[in-house]
């Protein structure tokens, strides 16, 4: 890049010279200022360092403190319910479970043995029929005749 | 009451930071634009001291404190120009000097010539816009212009300082200097 139509350069040569304006100037002071001011951060920095180290830790271990008691007891609380939760699941395990049966197996009647005890079935035989009914046998005999 | 050790050690370190801020201030003329050192010297001990007292925890890094002396300068050549209490160097009137170097007369000439023109159009531009430009042009980078000159982002100050150099190239352009590049 030509120097003559360069505005950095042109720029910096104005810094230079007496008529410097004073962004110019403070520009200049500022890049001269750099090294002092790192040395002043880090030695600021290194001043304070022990002190807040001993703050910090405090901090944080106070925070320990008032949190850790009650996650204690939840954690112990959750530990017991889900133990609760392990038995009653086991012990009131089904024997069957529907979900396993295939969809495809065919129902298939029961045999006849397997249905005598039933009372419901045997409701309907002569045998369950109450012997002292008069309402039935009364009405219907009395019409009839 | 005595004074705790630490307090004492951070008082003397800023005690000669401000000094060397004073100096600085008077070597490159700043009084000359109605600048007081000392006042500047006072104020960026007071500000740096404020600064570390507020936030305890907080880092300190080199560009805080860097951008303290700035803007407690810029805020004193503010304070100056309201005031007006000393004359301040009339840029339409006095000739740039130019610095000697291997250029010969003609060139020196045209150079002065093209200053005179640059600080013209700098007057005219913004004071947002002026300040970063101007360390824009001095080699400084978006993050130093933007902790310096205490603008909110590195975005923010890549705007001000290309819109400031589209300005101040247009404004050259028109005083008939032609045409500059970055």
């Amino acid at each position: 890049m030509n120097d003559e139509t360069s505005l950095s350069s042109l720029y910096r040569r104005l810094a230079a010279s007496r008529a410097a304006p004073a962004e110019a100037r403070l520009g200049a002071m500022l890049r001269e200022l750099e090294a002092d001011s790192e040395a002043l951060a880090a030695d600021v920095a290194r001043l304070r360092r022990p002190a807040h180290a001993v703050r910090g830790r405090d901090r944080r271990h106070a925070t320990d403190r008032r949190v850790a008691a009650p996650l204690r007891w939840i954690s112990g609380l959750a530990a017991c319910l889900a133990v609760t939760l392990g038995v009653l699941a086991i012990q009131g395990q089904p024997s069957v479970r529907w979900r396993n049966v295939s969809a495809d197996v065919r129902s298939v009647a029961a045999p006849a043995h397997a249905l005598r005890g039933d009372r419901i079935f045997a409701s309907g035989g002569e045998a369950a029929a109450p012997a002292g009914d008069v309402i039935f046998r009364g009405s219907f005999s009395a019409r009839g005749s | 009451m005595p004074r705790d050790p630490l307090h004492a050690r951070l008082e003397e370190l800023f005690v000669a930071y401000g000094a060397k801020v004073r100096r600085l201030l008077s070597t490159y003329g700043l009084d000359r634009h109605g600048v007081d050192p000392a006042d500047v010297e006072q104020e960026v001990r007071i500000r740096l001291w404020q600064a570390m007292e507020r936030d305890r925890s907080g880092a300190f890094h080199a560009s805080y404190v860097q951008r303290v002396v700035a803007t407690t300068v810029i805020d004193a050549l503010r304070r100056a120009q309201v005031r007006a209490a000393e004359p301040l160097p009339e840029a339409d009137d006095e000739a740039p000097e130019v610095a000697e170097g291997p250029i010969g007369p003609e060139q020196r000439a045209g150079d002065a010539e093209r200053m005179h023109g640059l600080m013209r159009c700098l007057g005219e531009i913004p004071e947002r816009r002026r300040l970063p430009i101007a360390l824009h042009l001095q080699g400084f980078s978006l993050q130093e212009i933007a902790d310096l000159a205490g603008i909110a982002s590195v975005e923010a100050a890549r705007k001000l300082v290309s819109r400031g150099l589209d300005e101040l190239k247009q404004r050259l352009h028109d005083l008939g200097y032609g045409h500059f590049e970055d």
